[in-house]
């Protein structure tokens, strides 16, 4: 076994473009996660088990008939308005709960979701007809597939989308206030409690964004998301779990490296890619504690 | 008919009474002073007030009772400078004034100049992050945060905390501005008593808890307690 594999510039390009897109996924993902932990500090390992949800949703709709397009903002809606009653109904109620209890409760949920999918859907790995093509076409002399560029150039579209609102509009400005001062935000007349819902919400969204787009390239099933959600943590440790803007470039990054590795290391191939990727943000981690985005908390005395 | 009334308000934290049977009135266009020592009750009297803390009796605005929620009291008119100055340190300049205007539609970018004709030196700095501004100019961005509500009254916690005496002279100048030129009503809480009597129409004076003493500011100044306490000579 050779530990370097052979290089071409054209395979090294289409990899780059395979890492691109897995990264696109983390990074929707791993948005996904820092705009809920912003809020209340907690990592809701929900994440993955919803989006894998609302895909399935979307299995169903485009099952009856609907095309990919029709069903996409139907499934977008039913998220937000799942993502928003469940923080409105789970979450609420233990408000002033201590981190840890909330964390647990976003455990259940998971296992929760995850079992109402095996109910109602079964356990069996299903295809999924995604909207994209899976041919190639020519990029400046690379064939690169145009599943890929569309899974980018959605993901792409929906950052800069809520790049664009959280900057821009009054709620969106509302939004990011509640997260670091709930207590000012309040006096200012901002409904706080719905701001986290409404994060929740959003949430929800870039979650099933994430399931639709990846689930053609793997295979819908309940477990679908568990290890992308796990490199989707990595992702948002990575790039500062405090950072919207570092959970995008943590996502691509990961994406990136992971496959590259994967490819060109012999000894790591599939099996060890997520250890490797674990490994290498602990190491980035001791360096720079906060991530590369992240603010380590510095506390006056 | 007063602006606002509180009507034998107390509040506590958890087991500790903090305020007990407070009573008080701010009139329409009046500038009137919280007195009192290190925990007589000054903050959490207007905490009492926008509702960001648990409190009993009645607060009447605008002849009717204020529900006990802050969203609520900022949206009937009432605009809260917390202690501490309650900054988005985060946010530019521009988005806490941007803030300030949350509950009210419209024309946000024609007030937010006008602060910055009131405060040139928020001008300079728009674009900055809130975190990284001077004591003083944190106090300017509140009282302009404040301003972009437009609200009716203003309750302001220990404006001169921590600030050099010139920068604090400055900053009750523009209360008074804000006062004439806004119609502002404004319940300020304050340490300085000198300073606050020298510009209130009235005082109240706390004490664990209780009024012990109201009255214009001249009443104030001329009570031989107060004067030995308070005003330091």
């Amino acid at each position: 076994m050779t530990l370097l594999a052979a290089f071409t510039w054209t395979e090294f390009a289409q990899q780059m473009a395979a890492g691109v897109r897995e990264g696109a996924i983390y990074a929707g993902l791993a948005l996904a996660i820092v705009i809920i932990y912003r809020s209340t500090r907690v990592i809701n390992f929900a994440q993955g088990e919803m989006a894998t949800f609302t895909t399935f949703i979307a299995w169903s709709l485009m099952n009856r008939g609907l095309s990919f397009w029709v069903a996409f903002p139907i499934v977008l809606a039913i998220a937000f308005a799942g993502g928003v009653t469940i923080e409105r109904i789970l979450i609420r109620p233990v408000e002033d709960a201590p981190v840890l209890t909330i964390v647990i409760i976003t455990l259940g949920l998971a296992l929760l979701l995850n079992g109402l999918m095996s109910i109602i859907w079964g356990g069996a790995s299903r295809q999924f007809h995604g909207p994209f093509s899976t041919r190639t076409i020519d990029v400046g002399g690379v064939p690169i597939s145009v599943q890929d560029i569309g899974i980018v150039v959605v993901s792409i579209a929906l950052v800069a989308l809520l790049a664009l609102f959280f900057r821009y509009t009054k709620l969106g400005l509302a939004l990011r206030a509640s997260a670091v001062n709930p207590e000012s935000s309040r006096l200012a007349g901002v409904r706080v409690g719905w701001m986290l819902a409404l994060g929740w919400g959003i949430a929800a969204v870039l979650g099933a964004v994430a399931g639709m787009m990846i689930a053609p390239v793997v295979f819908l099933d309940p477990n679908m998301m568990q290890t992308i959600l796990l490199y989707a943590f990595a992702a948002a440790v990575l790039g500062g779990l405090d950072s919207p803007a570092g959970a995008v470039v943590g996502g691509i990054l990961l994406g990136v490296t992971i496959t590259l590795l994967g490819r060109y290391v012999g000894f790591i191939g599939s099996t060890l890619k997520l250890p490797v990727a674990l490994l290498l943000i602990l190491i980035l981690l001791l360096v720079r504690p906060g991530g590369l985005f992240g603010r380590v908390a510095v506390r006056r005395v | 008919m007063s602006l606002l009334e509180l009507q034998g308000v107390g509040a506590r934290y958890g087991p500790v009474k903090v305020l007990h049977e407070v009573s008080l009135a701010v009139g329409e266009g009046e500038l009137v002073a919280v007195l009192g020592a290190n925990g007589a009750g000054k903050t959490t009297t207007l905490r009492a007030v926008s509702g960001t803390v648990r409190r009993s009796g009645d607060v009447i605005f605008e002849g009717q009772k204020l529900p006990r929620r802050p969203e609520a009291t900022a949206r009937a008119g009432i605009a809260h400078v917390p202690e501490g100055r309650g900054t988005f340190n985060e946010l530019s300049v521009l988005e806490n004034l941007r803030l300030g205007a949350y509950v009210r539609r419209g024309k946000v970018k024609a007030d937010a100049e006008r602060v910055f004709d009131f405060f040139p030196r928020l001008d300079e700095r728009r674009n900055q992050q809130a975190g990284t501004l001077s004591g003083g100019e944190q106090q300017m961005l509140a009282l302009g945060r404040a301003m972009m509500a437009r609200p009716k009254l203003l309750l302001l916690d220990e404006p001169s905390l921590g600030l050099a005496p010139l920068i604090v002279k400055g900053i009750f100048d523009s209360l008074e501005r804000m006062k004439q030129k806004e119609g502002m009503s404004i319940l300020v809480v304050e340490q300085n008593a000198n300073l606050a009597l020298a510009h209130a129409a009235r005082a109240y004076v706390l004490e664990v808890g209780r009024v012990v003493v109201a009255g214009t500011s001249d009443e104030l100044r001329a009570n031989e307690s107060v004067r030995k306490s308070y005003l330091g000579y």
